[in-house]
């Protein structure tokens, strides 16, 4: 029927109502955001009237629970402050942050680690929580932070996040390798050259390969950097404005590891199977593992075998190996409202918060020295391994405090491109050329990010 | 009636169609000028500023062009890795995708389940695959390694060796040549089979008869499969980002990579820009070179036929 195809809406509304639309549209589109500019400031009272805060975490579905579970404590403690919750797993929570910062968008509180402190602070990103704290000193207790954390979570001598955990890493061993190896267990106590001595007993080749060695070893550059202090050497010059690793310290300390794999200590690039935890599969007997991976671990190996920990070995000379690095929540520069987020972010790092959050599901060390006890009682129940958990902890008061840098990001990428591929093997280079060649990088860095130094 | 040659429609009628055909481009438009247009142009701005993801973006002229390329190590490296990339990849993907696709062009019977097969990979792509090939390249397990063992060939650090990571990269490249095999079969199936039989009767064998007849009328096939793969090989980006990380010692620090790295991990958008634009310059300059040498090489059988 024609009459049954006829336009309802002539070609000329039809056109006027996409028109509309779309400069409707265009015009939201341009239109200011809906978060207040960095001068709007916050309100004096956030009991007077009803704020929304945007939170954002960076910790995957396991984590979810937990933190909406202190949401809602917190819900039923402050009614008038509602709390919007997003977590962003993986490296998108980067690209989101980075993209709200740079468009004015930022949450009103987000995840900041201790390496990100000094990166959004220099930018401005974040809200400077050093006034914030000591109003609030009681309350807030910065003596119940761990001391190194304290120092990462400053920025030009300011407090400028509040603490969710911080981890350090120790060494993991397979009991069951060592008995049937009959070889005693390594003690909290030891220097690197024990572990050396330790691990070559079970180091196995193929043919010209090692298809056995004695520890799982990771070249992360923060964990690296207490191997470098323990060794004696240093890694920035004051103000972040010079790089000190090229010293006689830390070329002792890679030519040391670069020996041991040459040994068998640890495998080389390409030689473990891809996909394989080489711990958990029995390849090595020992894994330079953190205090986050206690769960992981018992998962990954289950009833295969027993294991345990213990501390990580000093240097040679005696000193800690230990460096540590965190989690922790900042306050965006131009938050809606200044003192609900605040007052969010200290009930979000209180005691009771950090168990529900890290002790009770152990994850890592808790932020606050206070939740320590029941990290260690929950991690001791169900006798459960590692039985030496308490040592994370411990290793926290000797550990060295080693902040990081505005420029941490292009630095861990030339930790990537030039010292990885020393640590593991790939390339033919003397630890001296290889500082040389890092440093000359860092240098470039520094010199592009002095302002930001200043 | 539409617009005249240049000025206002002069009926109303007229207007009023012009006013509608702007209507109906308008929400396209709008679109272009906000989210490609409007970036486009930010960008450009940008390259000439400091500007680092805090405050108002400051003016630096062309200091970020100089740094470029007087002080940075790292876009000398990106420009090398990824000119080697394109000088590996381009012939390689123009070559095997006309070997395979003269292959899977026989009268055989259940080649369309052979052209099934060979074109799947370039519909599987992206991180998946990044991971699929770390496992071919292992060094001491990898499938590829195995192989090549049984040449005599020694284990080859592919991913961790700076001096076999690209390589590697380039034969992984090859999984994608589905893509120019399956334009190369649909330019092979549009030869018209008379010049064939002619050259048949003229006696020419099958090497001749690819030389003279095959090659030409497939030169606009080729000429779009080099354009295109060009552009999308200066882009490459994605494997990089999933299994080196433009290491190890920079090797595939690929042009892509840098940009990267540069806005999202350094935050230095003005500098980035200015890679961006750098890049963009790199690749139109080529592309109307390739452009340039078309009219030497390429054949359009339906445009000599017009003039």
């Amino acid at each position: 029927m024609r009459n049954e195809t006829k336009q309802s809406v002539s070609r000329r509304q039809f056109l006027a109502t996409i028109g509309g639309t779309s400069l409707a549209m265009a015009m939201a589109a341009c239109a200011a955001p809906a978060a207040p500019g960095p001068d709007s400031g916050g309100s004096d009272m956030a009991a007077a009237e009803p704020v929304n805060l945007r939170f954002i975490s960076n910790h995957g579905e396991a984590d979810q629970p937990l933190f909406e579970k202190v949401i809602d404590n917190f819900h039923a403690a402050y009614s008038d402050i509602t709390i919007e919750y997003l977590d962003l797993a993986g490296t998108e929570f980067y690209n989101s942050i980075n993209t709200q910062g740079v468009g004015g968008q930022l949450p009103d509180i987000w995840y900041t680690r201790t390496f990100d402190v000094p990166v959004y602070g220099s930018k401005g990103w974040t809200t400077n929580l050093q006034p914030l704290i000591d109003r609030d000193a009681e309350e807030v207790d910065v003596d119940d932070f761990w001391p190194a954390q304290t120092l990462q979570m400053e920025w030009k001598g300011d407090l400028y996040a509040l603490p969710y955990d911080f981890s350090n890493v120790g060494i993991y061993f397979n009991k069951q390798m060592f008995d049937e190896a009959g070889i005693p267990y390594p003690t909290d106590e030891w220097e690197w050259p024990d572990l050396l001595d330790l691990a070559l007993n079970f180091v196995e080749m193929e043919g010209d390969m090692f298809s056995k060695w004695g520890l799982q070893l990771f070249p992360w550059n923060w964990v690296w950097h207490g191997l470098i202090l323990g060794w004696g050497g240093d890694v920035f010059g004051e103000g972040f404005k010079e790089i000190l690793v090229n010293s006689p310290e830390t070329t002792d300390l890679f030519e040391w590891f670069a020996g041991a794999r040459e040994q068998g200590m640890y495998p080389e690039a390409g030689a473990a199977p891809e996909g394989v935890d080489p711990f958990a599969a029995g390849l090595v007997p020992m894994a330079f593992q953190g205090s986050w991976a206690t769960n992981h671990m018992r998962a990954n190996i289950g009833d295969k075998f027993d294991f345990d920990c213990v501390a990580l070995p000093n240097s040679p000379l005696g000193s800690s190996c230990i460096n540590g690095a965190g989690g922790a929540w900042g306050i965006a520069h131009n938050t809606v409202d200044l003192e609900a987020a605040w007052i969010f972010n200290k009930f979000l790092t209180n005691t009771e918060s950090t168990n529900i959050l890290i002790s009770e599901p152990l994850r890592s060390i808790p932020g606050r020295k206070s939740s320590v006890p029941l990290w260690n009682e929950v991690a001791a129940s169900g006798n459960l391994p590692p039985a030496n958990v308490s040592i994370f902890a411990s290793q926290m008061e000797t550990g060295h405090a080693a902040p990081y840098p505005p420029y941490w990001q292009d630095y861990g990428g030339a930790w990537n491109n030039i010292v990885v591929p020393f640590i593991n093997g790939s390339v033919e280079m003397n630890a001296s050329q290889m500082l040389t060649d890092f440093s000359t990088e860092v240098e470039r860095i520094i010199e592009q990010n002095m302002a930001s130094l200043e | 009636m539409g617009l005249n040659r240049i000025g206002w429609p002069k009926t109303k009628l007229a207007r009023i169609e012009a006013l509608e055909g702007f209507l109906f481009i308008l929400p396209w438009l709008l679109g272009y000028l906000l989210f490609r247009l409007g970036p486009l142009l930010y960008s450009l701005f940008l390259s000439f500023t400091d500007y680092r993801g805090s405050g108002t973006p400051s003016l630096v002229g062309f200091e970020n062009y100089i740094y470029m390329f007087t002080k940075d190590p790292r876009f000398i490296d990106s420009v090398r890795s990824t000119a080697y990339f394109v000088l590996g990849y381009l012939p390689l993907n123009l070559t095997v995708g006309l070997a395979i696709a003269l292959l899977m062009n026989q009268k055989v019977r259940g080649i369309f389940v052979f052209r099934t097969i060979y074109y799947l990979p370039a519909v599987l792509s992206g991180v998946a695959v990044a991971l699929l090939w770390q496992f071919v390249f292992h060094k001491q397990y990898g499938v590829l390694n195995a192989i090549l063992n049984f040449a005599g060939v020694s284990r080859i650090g592919w991913l961790v060796d700076p001096n076999w990571v690209m390589p590697a990269f380039i034969l992984m490249s090859l999984w994608g040549v589905g893509g120019s095999m399956i334009i190369y079969l649909a330019g092979l199936q549009s030869i018209p089979t008379e010049l064939y039989e002619s050259a048949s009767i003229d006696g020419a064998g099958r090497i001749r008869k690819f030389w003279s007849i095959t090659l030409p009328m497939l030169s606009p096939t080729i000429f779009f499969i080099l354009v295109t793969g060009l552009i999308s090989a200066f882009q490459i980006f994605e494997n990089a980002y999933v299994m080196t990380q433009g290491g190890p010692n920079y090797r595939t620090y690929f042009f892509g990579l840098n940009i990267y790295f540069t806005s999202f991990q350094s935050l230095r958008f003005g500098y980035a820009s200015t890679l961006a634009w750098m890049l963009f310059v790199i690749v139109a300059v080529l592309t109307v070179l390739i452009f340039g040498t078309s009219r030497r090489w390429v054949y359009y059988a339906g445009a000599r036929e017009e003039s």
